[in-house]
């Protein structure tokens, strides 16, 4: 008991540090609680603002760019910065009209001539990796030849074939506008923050950890409601959930905003809310149709035949996905609904004429984004208690996408669990991939799908130019894709916009969220 | 003066073939990895599906098509150069990604050594000075048993309690010096264990020698002897711990950064991985080795600091 | 003072606690009550009760049966690795005391550039860049950690080298490889002992943080880590998922840094500083 003190001395010093940091940590939240101008904040997995060597700078669900033309909430391609268009009667020349009086965030007046050194850019970046969507203007405008910028507003672009699906491949990302005096025009890398034309600006940006908007106040249309808001990048879904929790972020967004077993649990405390939307992402096993036991398409038809879809459903997302068994995702204009037929005896019997009585060892691969975003470790888990009962014994491997990729190129797996999303709303390059022989999904996870009719009638498309008869051959090869799979459909993601009850206005779209209409509640 | 001189030009040279290896042994990941990068890199949104062309031209633009001795010397003379390449997903610079993410490491490490200096050291000086009672006995156990808990399994623990129950701390982000309580502590656990450890054994050693022994004989009070002779000898072993520690924090704080979500080099490099992106993850091992490097260079400089007596000859 | 006995309780109760774990892990399939990887669709995440002594997960599988297999996974990978760790680490530290010259400066550069590399970051690289499995696991553990065996194996060699008697029977012609393990490696023994021990409770923890960040080990096979990153959605709701493989990686790794430290009383290494954080 005597001598404590250098002990003492020791601990005091300690725990004067912790009050020094506690209280510097403090002085910060001295924020008014009822300025309804005050900041709101939310998070997203990854930073949103991959910045000056991206195709768009941000993703267009910060609503800083605008496209050409955008998506309506019927899913089908709606004017935005292109007012009205027309095309000759062979598809080969487009004329676009388009919005006036639009200002890009620098001042600079939106018109046909920034369109046309938009398009310039395009061609200096093409082809651009990004995490959002790979930008080749070779693939959104194939065979393009020339951009000219016309009397009274007008942009014309002239193709050398024609192109009839053109608005669809140019919805949001495809023809994204930004001001020219924002990038270098040689090699297209943004040489200041994007400036574009719509509802927010960039107001500031630390890479990785958050981007500031700031509401465009010269904005065109309707302004945005919220003064500030600020995008917090959390990559970790456990840690996002725990943010809301503790009121730290009003609400999350982007892709895997919030895993359905999280946004379930959370939505139990009465402090939160969730609005939920289409989204164009389906999930799917695709199964290697090149070896055996898949290079049956038996086997195939059993394995869709014996998975409880609705359970998966009812435990794992807790209701936020739909069962489906259409190749087609609900998103698409082209879409018709098909229900997933479940019949244990048939898959059963059909399993036993392929297997002979035999059992089967096969490898399930399940790719890690699948384990961040969704519930697929519990799924693939439940699925293989199923497959046991076909008489297939998986075993599961955990997989990051990039090794993924690698056993597909060598062929070594059986199954794979995975999404695919729309690439576009026009599904003819979904159809083509998967269903065309040469298809290069059909390739690439070794579907071995193999079509006489879904061949043909993919030939057909490429020579049917009015949208009606598209229609009509997508009908028919939806049909196909139930009789014969490509691949098997599981569930039909739901988009879920999870949010504090503190801010309104928190509504899922097919692509991002409603970010200028969400507001503090008075 | 010479002989410390001599010492310290041999610890010097003697760290360059190291960072060679290091080199090499960052090469070698790259070289074993099963995948593709060019083929990662085309398809990273998922959505689009190159063609055995587009790969192929991938792989000559980023020169995976040369022999592997050609690619290392090239890709060597390139760091040398001071240029870790360019990661395959942002774009950008790799040594202007790393620097980026740094500050968030160092500021980690260096709260958490702070922290783990401040319990671990009075909490060995006491359990030193009251050698083998109970006090003693019960913070050894203690000491073992917090150096046993899985530190991810507390930061989720700290997170649920702390952030989501109590409201008190931040959960995520970097920023303030409160972002940084709950990973620091979650990280400090084991050390401070294994430090309270050391500290008393290295404490109880230097108390056992001559001149304290002469000291007590003097009538100096026991504390006056701890602080004035026994503490300062027995840092020794305790820098060389904490030294290799705040390395190994740098290199080893992945799993606390993933969870707090803090943007350091840590995540950086779970991120890289999850992307294959091989330049990424060969720069972080490049950086993290020559860091470690040199702080055990450093250690080694301070033991002169400390006691010129020590290395003169032997081990 | 404190006396001996209620040191020694503690280490009882230690010894204990391993031997229940082993005992758990060796019977597993005559204890557990459910196969570990039964999915029951119809029980899932149920708290715990009668029927299941640590409730269910979010598949339906018992989580005491979970836990009985996890300690199979994780105590037999451990042993592995650190069998494996110090076979190497032992081989090369022997040979590089024991020749000197150059094969011990080679050895040592080896140790040195080894000992460069950070250790968790290089395991996670490895374990990343070579896609997740028990081999890759093993190797990542291995590499990463042999190098200090080495180097305090080294010290000993060369110390014990030095004895007369070693000279004697170095005299009479007795091969190096005869003298390296009738002689050296009798020596060394104790300190190996504890290295084994302290190094089976540090795999534990790096495989359990492998395991969290998807790099350890595969389902269905599953050990306490995997079971603690299953846990992580569901266990503000049902805290045992995330509470008991915790506490048992606690409790094994407490066990086990105990039982070293009783071995290092045991041999009295106690006093030898340099020695304390082996």
């Amino acid at each position: 008991m005597r001598n404590y003190y250098l002990y003492k001395t020791a601990l005091r010093l300690f725990i004067t540090l912790s009050i020094m940091v506690s209280l510097a940590g403090c002085s910060g939240n001295t924020e008014q609680l009822n300025d309804p101008d005050r900041e709101i904040v939310l998070a997203a997995a990854r930073d949103l603002t991959p910045g000056d060597k991206d195709p768009y700078y941000t993703s267009s669900i910060l609503q800083v760019w605008e496209p050409l033309v955008g998506i309506g909430e019927d899913g089908r391609p709606a004017p935005k910065l292109a007012k009205r268009w027309e095309h000759s009667s062979d598809y080969t020349e487009w004329i676009f009209e388009l919005a006036e009086g639009i200002k890009f965030h620098d001042g600079t007046p939106f018109n046909a001539a920034a369109v046309v050194k938009n398009f310039e850019r395009y061609r200096n970046i093409t082809p651009r990796v990004s995490t959002f969507y790979l930008f080749d203007i070779n693939k959104v405008y194939p065979n393009l030849k020339e951009v000219e910028a016309m009397e009274g507003n007008k942009v014309k672009l002239t193709f050398s074939q024609p192109f009839s699906t053109l608005i669809y491949s140019m919805t949001n990302f495809g023809s994204a506008m930004f001001s020219p005096y924002c990038f270098d025009s040689s090699t297209g890398n943004f040489s200041t923050a994007a400036s574009g034309t719509g509802p927010f600006k960039i107001a500031n940006h630390v890479a990785k950890q958050y981007t500031v908007l700031e509401r465009n106040d010269d904005y065109y249309g309707g302004k945005a409601k919220a003064k500030t808001i600020r995008i917090k990048n959390i990559p970790n879904a456990e840690t996002r959930y725990s943010a809301l929790k503790a009121e730290e972020i009003m609400g999350v967004l982007d892709i895997g905003s919030l895993t359905p077993a999280l946004t379930s649990e959370l939505i139990k405390d009465n402090r939160f809310a969730v609005a939920i939307g289409k989204s164009t992402i389906t999930h799917y096993l695709f199964c290697n149709g090149e070896k055996a036991p898949f290079n049956d398409p038996r086997m195939i038809r059993a394995v869709s035949l014996m998975i409880n879809r609705d359970v998966l459903v009812k435990n794992f997302f807790h209701g936020y996905a739909i069962p489906t068994g259409n190749f087609l995702n609900g998103a698409s204009p082209f879409s018709k609904e098909i229900k997933p037929r479940r019949n244990v005896e048939e898959a059963k019997e059909l399993a036993n004429a392929v297997l002979k009585g035999q059992k089967a060892n096969i490898t399930f691969l399940l790719p890690q984004y699948g384990i961040d975003r969704y519930p697929y470790k519990e799924i693939t888990e439940f699925i293989q208690a199923e497959l046991k009962e076909l008489g297939l014994n998986a075993s599961i491997v955990i997989m990051d996408w990039a090794a993924i990729q690698d056993a597909r190129a060598t062929g070594n797996y059986d199954i794979i669990i995975g999404t695919q999303g729309l690439p576009n709303l026009e599904p003819a390059i979904l159809f083509k991939n998967y269903m065309k022989r040469t298809g290069s999904a059909n390739m690439q996870y070794r579907l071995g799908y193999n079509n006489d009719e879904a061949e043909q009638l993919l030939d057909q498309l490429d020579a049917t130019l009015e949208i009606a008869d598209r229609a009509k051959i997508y009908d028919w090869l939806q049909d196909i894709s139930v009789e014969s799979p490509p691949c098997i459909p599981l569930f039909a993601d739901m988009n879920l916009a999870v949010h504090s009850k503190k801010i309104q206005n928190y509504e899922p779209l097919l692509y991002g969220i409603t970010l200028d209409k969400i507001e503090w509640v008075k | 003066m010479n002989d410390i001189l001599f010492y310290l030009v041999k610890k010097l040279l003697l760290i360059i073939p190291v960072l060679l290896g290091i080199t090499i042994a960052a090469f070698i990941l790259g070289v074993i990895s099963p995948s593709d990068p060019a083929a990662v890199l085309l398809n990273m949104d998922g959505v689009s599906t190159p063609s055995a062309q587009e790969i192929a031209n991938k792989r000559h633009e980023l020169g995976l098509d040369r022999p592997f001795i050609v690619q290392y010397l090239s890709w060597l003379l390139q760091i040398l150069h001071g240029d870790l390449g360019v990661s395959y997903i942002t774009q950008r610079p790799i040594w202007d990604e790393l620097m980026l993410r740094l500050p968030v490491t160092i500021s980690l490490a260096s709260f958490t050594l702070l922290l783990v200096i401040f319990t671990a050291i009075p909490m060995g000086v006491f359990m030193a000075y009251k050698n083998n009672s109970k006090s003693d006995f019960v913070l050894r156990t203690a000491a073992l048993i917090i150096t046993s808990i899985p530190a991810f399994w507390l930061a989720i623990l700290f997170m649920w309690i702390f952030s989501e129950e109590l409201h008190l701390l931040p959960t995520s982000g970097y920023g303030t010096v409160v972002h940084l309580i709950m990973p620091s502590f979650a990280l400090a656990a084991g050390t401070i264990g294994t430090l309270m450890r050391l500290q008393r054994a290295a404490l109880l050693e230097v108390l056992e020698q001559h001149f304290i022994l002469t000291a007590k004989a003097k009538g100096l009070p026991f504390p006056m002897i701890i602080w004035k002779h026994g503490l300062l000898n027995s840092l020794i072993p305790v820098i060389t711990l904490l030294g290799n520690y705040f390395g190994a924090i740098i290199s080893g704080s992945a799993v606390i950064e993933s969870i707090f979500s803090l943007p350091g080099l840590g995540s950086y490099v779970l991120e890289a991985i999850r992307g294959r992106d091989y330049p990424a993850i060969q720069g972080y091992v490049i950086f993290t080795g020559l860091v470690f490097v040199l702080f055990n260079f450093l250690v080694d400089i301070s033991y002169f600091l400390l006691n010129p007596k020590i290395r003169l000859g032997g081990k | 003072m404190v006396n001996i006995k209620q040191l020694s309780i503690i280490y009882k109760i230690a010894a204990f606690i391993l031997l229940l774990m082993l005992s758990g892990a060796i019977f597993a399939p005559v204890i557990a009550p459910y196969d570990p990887n039964q999915v029951l669709p119809d029980e899932t995440l149920q708290s715990c009760s009668g029927a299941h002594l640590l409730g269910t997960d979010a598949l339906g599988r018992d989580v005491f049966s979970r836990i009985l297999y996890g300690a199979r996974v994780s105590i037999r990978f451990a042993v592995a690795a650190a069998l494996c760790t110090m076979l190497f680490g032992v081989t090369l530290g022997m040979i590089s005391g024991y020749f000197g010259g150059i094969i011990d400066t080679i050895i040592q550069l080896l140790v040195n550039i080894f000992q460069g590399l950070p250790g968790m970051s290089m395991m996670i690289a490895i374990a990343g860049v070579m896609g997740p499995s028990t081999a890759s696991l093993l190797l990542a553990v291995t590499l990463t950690s042999w190098a200090g065996f080495s180097r305090i194996v080294r010290g000993e060699v060369l110390k014990i080298r030095e004895e007369n008697y070693i000279e004697g029977v170095r005299s009479l012609g007795a091969s190096a490889f005869y003298i390296l393990v009738h002689y050296i490696l009798p020596n060394i023994f104790n300190s190996l002992i504890i290295l084994f021990t302290v190094r089976i409770g540090t795999v534990v923890l790096s495989i359990a943080a492998l395991s969290f960040l998807g790099l350890g080990m595969q389902p269905p096979e599953a050990d306490w880590g995997v079971m603690i990153n299953d846990a992580k959605i569901y266990f503000r709701s049902y805290p045992n998922l995330l509470l008991a493989p915790g506490l048992c990686i606690l409790a094994l790794c407490a066990s086990i840094n105990l039982i070293g430290d009783a071995l290092r009383d045991l041999f009295s290494i106690q006093q030898d500083i340099n020695k304390q954080y082996l």
